[in-house]
């Protein structure tokens, strides 16, 4: 049974280099891939262990969406691909290689034929050019993505360096507590900072009622806020849900 | 870290109780807890609290949830979709959120040769951030369910032993034993470790547990051959109140819900037994997890 999925680029396994076709073909088909987000001619793979699959046929296909892949890394992750039995696999080549004989004095140049890869048998001559090319282009591209980068660093530095350090504050050390935490820990002065840099009404008096409860708390802490609700003089429900959202928040 | 996966295919069995309280009893003692939802009915995202909003254009959940750790490899991990819950439990705990699209997406994975396993793998990257990580799973045989349990060292199968649910437990066996375990093969884990079946939703009713419950235990052992865990858990009111909460904001109603922990804090009588309960499966899982 020949199965179609969506597969990993990266699983599959191509026996024929890279070098066995022309850069800028490759470049045009990995543009036109990306267009259509997908790949229109599936490869055709089998299985070679868990998770990795070997290419029977496809293998302009492969690299033009390895070339899109490395383009656009968010798009190109997968390709279609039909998956076929081990015991299937000359008749495969065997279809293949009648449909490609039926279209061969239609089909232009530069499409490729599954049963030899690369049309004609690259010489080496042209490999070199083709190698060539990409390596020229890869350099291109690393360079690029490095000024940019020497960019964005150069940029940090230079805005590190012109503002002066921040002012160390006392308060808001470490990760945001949560509201809990804050009315276990802290002391009257830092929580009533607490409270109006989040604009709690009535603030200090607030501060210091909690504080008071606090303290006759058993073992000075609040379990819950439901202790908190309880226990805290002129604290209802409505103005805690305040607090909560605000330190939700910050 | 540790992965445990609740699971049974049958639904209603206390799976989403289960997961988020075991999480939040484990949590209070101090261990590193990611609590993964995959249930496409996303009843442990409610559960900690992360659905609090009314209107979908304030869900920011859809585009933010479990599925987009298992639609591609290399572009979404666990440290992009995590969420702390919200007001859910003492210290909270960190979620991976389900949303109820998973089942409209479900057709798109199945084309993907390897959503099964980018589950387990993408945890793999956060083995020293946590101790344990607890999944809710679906109460299906689906590629989510596939991906949880690939993805898990152990499983706890919450029942309430009723014949209903027993039927399903040949076939949780027969998943685990072929595809789960070929999964975890090709990943180089070890088997799926079958912590046991463990009595949930259990009736109280005294009559029930002396004559009756004690030979539903022995068929789990005896006719289905799975391990059947010591702890049972109750059906109690508490435990289905304390997800159901809500406060007043102005004119509404937005949920809050708490772990039985937290709940039995603010109501002990009521909450107080189900919390002892859920102690005694912390203690349990612990002990038959070497940690």
């Amino acid at each position: 049974m020949v199965i179609f999925l969506m597969i990993d680029i990266e699983n599959i396994i191509c026996n024929s280099p890279r070098s066995d076709f022309s850069e800028s073909q490759l470049e045009k088909l990995a543009d036109y891939i990306l267009k259509v987000e997908g790949l229109l001619q599936p490869v055709i793979v089998k299985k070679a262990g868990f998770e990795s699959y070997e290419l029977i046929a496809g293998e302009l296909a492969y690299h033009a969406a390895m070339r899109a892949k490395e383009k656009n890394p968010h798009q190109g992750e997968m390709v279609n691909a039909f998956v076929i039995q081990e015991a299937q696999q000359s008749y495969v080549i065997e279809q293949l290689a009648a449909f490609f004989e039926a279209l061969s004095p239609h089909i232009s140049q530069g499409v490729e034929a599954p049963e030899t890869p690369g049309i004609v048998p690259a010489q080496d001559d042209q490999r070199l050019f083709n190698l060539e090319q990409r390596l020229e282009q890869q350099g291109q591209e690393i360079r690029a993505e490095f000024n940019s980068l020497f960019q964005q660093l150069a940029e940090r530095i230079n805005l590190l360096e012109t503002t002066p350090p921040p002012e160390p504050s006392a308060e808001t050390s470490g990760p945001v507590m949560g509201l809990l935490d804050s009315l276990n820990v802290l002391d009257g002065k830092s929580l009533r900072s607490e409270l109006e840099r989040r604009n709690i009404p009535r603030a200090s008096i607030l501060a210091n009622a909690i504080i008071t409860a606090r303290d006759k708390q058993p073992q000075q802490v609040f379990r819950g806020y439901g202790d908190v609700v309880a226990s805290v003089k002129g604290l209802g429900d409505k103005t805690l849900i305040k607090m909560i959202d605000a330190f939700a928040m910050s | 870290m540790k992965t445990i996966a609740i699971y049974h295919h049958k639904g209603g069995v206390g799976k989403t109780t289960v997961a988020v309280n075991l999480a939040a009893v484990l949590r209070k003692r101090g261990k590193r807890i990611l609590l993964v939802d995959i249930d496409a009915q996303a009843n442990s995202t409610f559960a900690t609290g992360l659905i609090k909003f009314e209107f979908e254009q304030e869900d920011d959940l859809k585009t933010c949830n479990v599925y987009h750790l298992l639609e591609n490899t290399h572009l979404i991990f666990v440290e992009n979709v995590v969420k702390p819950s919200n007001c859910f439990n003492q210290p909270e705990i960190d979620v991976v959120p389900s949303h109820i699209t998973l089942i409209s997406q479900q057709p798109n994975l199945t084309r993907f040769a390897s959503t099964a396993i980018r589950l387990a793998r993408k945890l793999d990257k956060v083995t020293e951030q946590y101790d344990f990580v607890i999944i809710d799973t679906p109460p299906s045989l689906d590629l989510y369910a596939q991906a949880s349990l690939t993805a898990a060292d152990y499983l706890i199968i919450p029942s309430d032993l009723k014949p209903f649910s027993n039927q399903g437990l040949s076939s949780v066996g027969e998943f685990v034993n072929t595809i789960i375990n070929e999964n975890r093969e090709g990943l180089g884990k070890e088997p799926l470790n079958i912590l046991g079946v463990l009595p949930s939703k259990i009736s109280p009713n005294p009559m029930y547990l002396k004559h009756t419950f004690p030979k539903h235990q022995l068929a789990i052992t005896e006719v289905y051959n799975f391990p059947l865990m010591e702890t049972v858990i109750l059906e109690r009111t508490a435990l289905s109140k304390c997800i159901n909460q809500t406060i007043l904001m102005g004119d509404l109603e937005i949920p809050a819900p708490q772990s039985i922990l937290d709940y039995a804090l603010k109501a002990p009588q009521e909450a107080k037994a189900s919390a002892l309960e859920f102690e005694q499966l912390a203690d349990e899982v612990l002990s038959k997890i070497e940690v």
